[in-house]
């Protein structure tokens, strides 16, 4: 472990905040059993993600400018979402362009990664050790493969772990309809998209659907109650804190 | 203001980019991963690829063997359904085969404004280039008898030489002879509009052959 | 009711559709296999292939008044003659005015986006005059009265038992399930057609500036017969689709049939230099050219989206598209469908009646990645978004919505407050909230992970 990078600023994500808590704290637990020290600035509320995709960029301003003096001080932020580690390193630079701001920006999107990018990076992934015997299905965020390029990071933390076979639907990842406010705005094409993600996963036999995104997650959730589908649906931190039994 | 102008006063008022200008094609060879490099990979390729497209190859020695191999391929066809271009080398094929004139109209000329010209079993023309790392053909208006001929008749046959194979197309797209109209022909005619299942000679001929001399 | 409505509606009885859905399912499936097979075959490395079409395109777009000029020039001189227009309406006045120059009564076409919207068929008819398509996609839906699903497969949506029925009820044709009866019928039902037809009309694929030259690409040969057999060919093209010269096509021609339709190259591929020309025994005596401008110019100037220019529109982006394969083709009641459809139609057309199909998108950026131009494609979506909100194009329940979400969202103390209010089911607060999303808001926690985060730190 680099001791220079031994503290870590949580990023937790405003559905992680209010919906899904216990993602944040998957993802604090794994990283203290890695020997990182974590800490969280309670000041952060939203990286503005979903006003930007909305097209009402100047109240995703407000919101981000919160954000950037949130961590105007560490050096390492660590978030357990594709999408809006992508939103600060990628749309950052448009939205604060020409803005008084733009450096604090462009520095935050250098420091921030998403939790599996940080692993991989830190050399953490041949740390992982547990026994779960699984069938997994790995559904990898759009945001975080398309945006961020992040795509064999998860799916080698998953296979670290002995007796889980992994059973990934062939061909490049489709989307699972979320996407922020497209969902609230077109919610049947995005319940229709849910049904189809699913139904890949399910045709394949998983007992378990892991993802990296707590918007993916959201979404199959619900889709998967309206329609009657069992089959947990996890994040990447909650579903490794099981198979390592941290506490 | 006429439309001509106002829409290029428009285009010229944007404002310019900061692109740098110019532009490279870069060669066949370095992009496409099958390119042949060798007269004999070629004549294989090009082989290879006409059958895949469900086109025929039929290779002859020499003009006599072209003849002889049309006169196979015309088999059925009743005489005087068959139409061909250019007449110099129908004359050289029919040298050993006169039995073949019986299948064409009276001495190669085409009959263009024939009501019949929809009715004829098969045109046979030659072929300017055979491209050999997509199983093309490619012919003329000048040079090939005009545009209908090798599109109207069910059965298309081409005249060609090995000499004539190139690797990939960029070895043909300077070449090109002067015509209003040059076709590059990979294949019989085919659809998979419906449901997605493959039908040959959905408007143009259903059969392409290739009778390859040396 | 207004564009938008109609598309919600349209969209969620497509969605609800299971059996639509697996007919796009299962012609998308091995569709992509395809595709992705060629890509890997026949490129050595796919990715360089599409950085280096982008650049050329780029060249053309840098360079677009000189490169028409010159398109104009080279063609005229082989005897050619070019109109431009400024509008869908003076595209069809160009057009009329030629059939009545010659007399015209017949008129067949090859499969062309741009004859769609123009609505020549509907000019065509509405002028007392008859009109084939002879692409079997087009005839197809042309027989059903309905307009194209997709851009390059336009009958997509319809099973072989569907079009055997129409083709029964319509020409007279046994039932059958053989598809290659069916086409054999086409094939014989078009034949009179192509050779009584007083103008044949196509689109175009490409336009060569340097030698003066239209491609067109396909796979029946309805082109080439449309383009041979007619004594005037008439050629309607958008005013982007130059190519700066026929060295380019070498490029072009593999990248536009691999992404399109997973072939090595289509089996027609035509270069029109001219009208007939002396010595050649056959052809249009007669071509015309009608360059469309209709919006593109508009595209053209605003330096963020002039990028949808390079466009080869090959349909890639709407087999990748999670959303158009859920709502397909017609639910967007658009010439263009689909991501490349959603980017330039606002700009076409009226951003406030359009921008909405912009909003319809999850932005999974799949589109962007199998682009063979490279377009940025969902980027362009989201500056669509963020031009809707500056021109007032969005909802009032949307804006107001949003600045209060920023207001909460704005500092922690106030998100706290908001919480403990449980301000996500206050009444008034219901409006703001869209109807879809009402019955699937999960279960809040009591605690947030801020509130829960100090007491957990302490133990």
């Amino acid at each position: 472990m680099n001791t220079a990078h031994s503290k870590i600023a949580l990023f937790i994500p405003c559905l992680v905040d209010q919906i899904y808590p216990e993602i944040g704290f998957a993802m604090a637990s794994l990283l203290k059993h890695f020997g990182y020290e974590v800490n969280y600035d309670s000041r952060q509320t939203c990286c503005g993600q979903p006003a930007f995709n909305a097209g009402h960029r100047s109240e995703a301003g407000k919101v981000a400018r919160t954000f950037l003096r949130v961590f105007k001080e560490p050096d390492i932020v660590v978030g357990p979402s594709g999408s809006c580690t992508a939103m600060i390193r990628n749309y950052y630079p448009v939205l604060f362009k020409d803005d008084h701001d733009c450096d604090a920006a462009l520095a935050l999107g250098s420091k921030v990664l998403e939790f599996s990018e940080f692993c991989q990076r830190e050399n953490l992934i041949e740390r992982i050790e547990g026994k779960f015997k699984a069938l997994v299905g790995f559904h990898n965020s759009c945001h975080s493969y398309r945006e961020l390029g992040i795509g064999q990071a998860p799916v080698e933390m998953l296979k670290r772990i002995e007796g889980l076979e992994l059973r990934q639907p062939a061909g490049e990842p489709v989307c699972c309809g979320f996407g922020g406010l497209f969902s609230a705005k077109y919610s049947a094409i995005a319940a229709a998209m849910a049904n189809t993600r699913l139904l890949t996963f399910t045709e394949l036999g998983v007992e378990y659907i892991v993802s990296n995104d707590p918007g993916c997650i959201m979404h199959m959730r619900q889709e998967a109650i309206d329609r009657g589908i069992g089959t947990p649906i996890l994040h990447l931190t909650e579903f490794l804190v099981k198979a390592m039994n941290i506490t | 203001m006429s439309g001509r102008n106002e829409i290029l006063k428009k285009l010229r008022r944007a404002v310019p980019a900061e692109k740098a200008i110019g532009y490279s094609v870069p060669s066949d060879e370095t992009v496409f991963a099958d390119y042949p490099d060798t007269k004999e990979k070629m004549k294989a390729l090009f082989a290879e690829r006409l059958k895949q497209l469900h086109g025929e190859l039929i290779n002859v020695r020499d003009e006599a063997g072209a003849g002889e191999a049309l006169e196979q391929l015309l088999g059925n066809f009743p005489d005087q359904s068959c139409l061909a271009y250019p007449p110099e080398l129908m004359e050289k094929l029919t040298v050993s085969n006169p039995g073949l004139m019986n299948r064409f109209t009276g001495d190669f000329n085409l009959d263009l404004d024939s009501p019949a010209f929809a009715q004829f079993s098969a045109g046979i023309t030659n072929a300017d280039f055979l491209v050999a790392r997509s199983g093309s053909i490619i012919l003329t208006a000048a040079t090939a008898g005009g545009r209908r001929l090798s599109v109207l008749p069910p059965v298309h046959i081409v005249i060609a030489y090995a000499g004539q194979i190139v690797p990939s197309l960029d070895s043909a797209i300077n070449k090109l002879p002067d015509s209003s109209y040059i076709t590059i022909i990979t294949g019989p005619s085919r659809t998979s509009d419906i449901e997605k299942k493959l039908v040959l000679g959905a408007h143009g001929p259903k059969r392409l052959a290739v009778i390859l001399i040396g | 009711m207004s564009n938008y409505s109609s598309f919600i509606r349209r969209s969620e009885e497509k969605a609800e559709d299971r059996g639509h859905l697996l007919k796009i399912l299962k012609a998308v499936s091995t569709h992509d296999s395809k595709v992705e097979a060629m890509k890997v075959s026949q490129f050595r490395d796919w990715a360089s292939a599409r950085v280096q079409a982008e650049g050329i395109k780029n060249h053309v777009l840098e360079n677009l008044p000189e490169l028409l000029e010159q398109f104009e020039e080279k063609i005229s001189a082989r005897g050619a003659e070019v109109f431009w227009a400024r509008t869908t309406g003076e595209a069809q006045t160009h057009f009329l005015d030629i059939c009545r120059q010659h007399n015209a009564h017949k008129v067949i076409k090859s499969k062309s986006m741009t004859t769609e919207e123009i609505l020549l068929n509907e000019t065509i008819e509405s002028a007392g005059m008859k009109v084939w398509e002879s692409d079997l996609g087009e005839m197809i839906v042309q027989l059903a009265g309905e307009k194209p699903y997709h851009i390059v497969t336009p009958a997509m949506h319809k099973s072989t038992a569907e079009i055997s029925e129409l083709f029964h009820e319509k020409l007279g044709t046994p039932m059958t399930d053989s598809a290659e009866e069916l086409t054999m019928a086409a094939r014989s039902y078009l034949r009179d057609a192509y050779i009584t037809a007083d103008i044949g009309v196509t689109g175009a694929n490409f336009l060569i500036a340097g030698e003066g030259a239209i491609i067109l690409t396909e796979n029946e040969g309805n082109a080439r017969l449309t383009m041979s057999c007619p004594p005037v060919h008439v050629v309607i093209a958008g005013i982007e689709k130059l190519l700066p010269s026929l060295e380019a096509l070498p490029l072009f021609l593999p990248l536009l049939a691999t992404s399109g339709t997973g072939q090595q190259i289509t089996c027609y591929n035509s270069i029109i230099r001219g009208p007939r020309q002396a010595g050649e025994p056959d052809g249009p005596e007669k071509l015309y050219i009608i360059l469309l401008d209709n919006g593109r110019s508009d595209l053209y100037s605003s330096r963020r989206f002039r990028e949808s220019l390079r466009c080869i529109r090959c349909g890639a982006c709407l087999n990748a598209c999670p959303v158009y394969r859920t709502i397909g083709g017609h639910t967007y009641q658009t010439t263009y469908q689909g991501p490349i459809g959603s980017v330039i139609t606002p700009h076409l057309k009226p951003m406030k009646e359009w921008q909405h199909l912009s909003f319809a998108s999850s932005l999974c950026a799949a589109c962007t990645s199998v682009c063979p131009v490279k377009i940025d494609l969902h980027t362009l979506l989201l500056e669509n978004r963020s031009e809707a909100y500056s021109d007032h194009a969005t909802g009032f329940l949307w804006r107001v919505g949003l600045k209060f979400w920023a207001y909460m969202f704005g500092s922690r103390s106030r998100l706290n407050f908001f919480r403990t209010i449980g301000w996500i089911k206050l009444p008034f607060i219901r409006p703001f909230i869209p109807r879809g999303l009402r019955k699937r808001i999960p279960v809040i926690p009591s605690k947030s992970f801020s509130n829960l985060w100090s007491s957990h730190e302490r133990s």
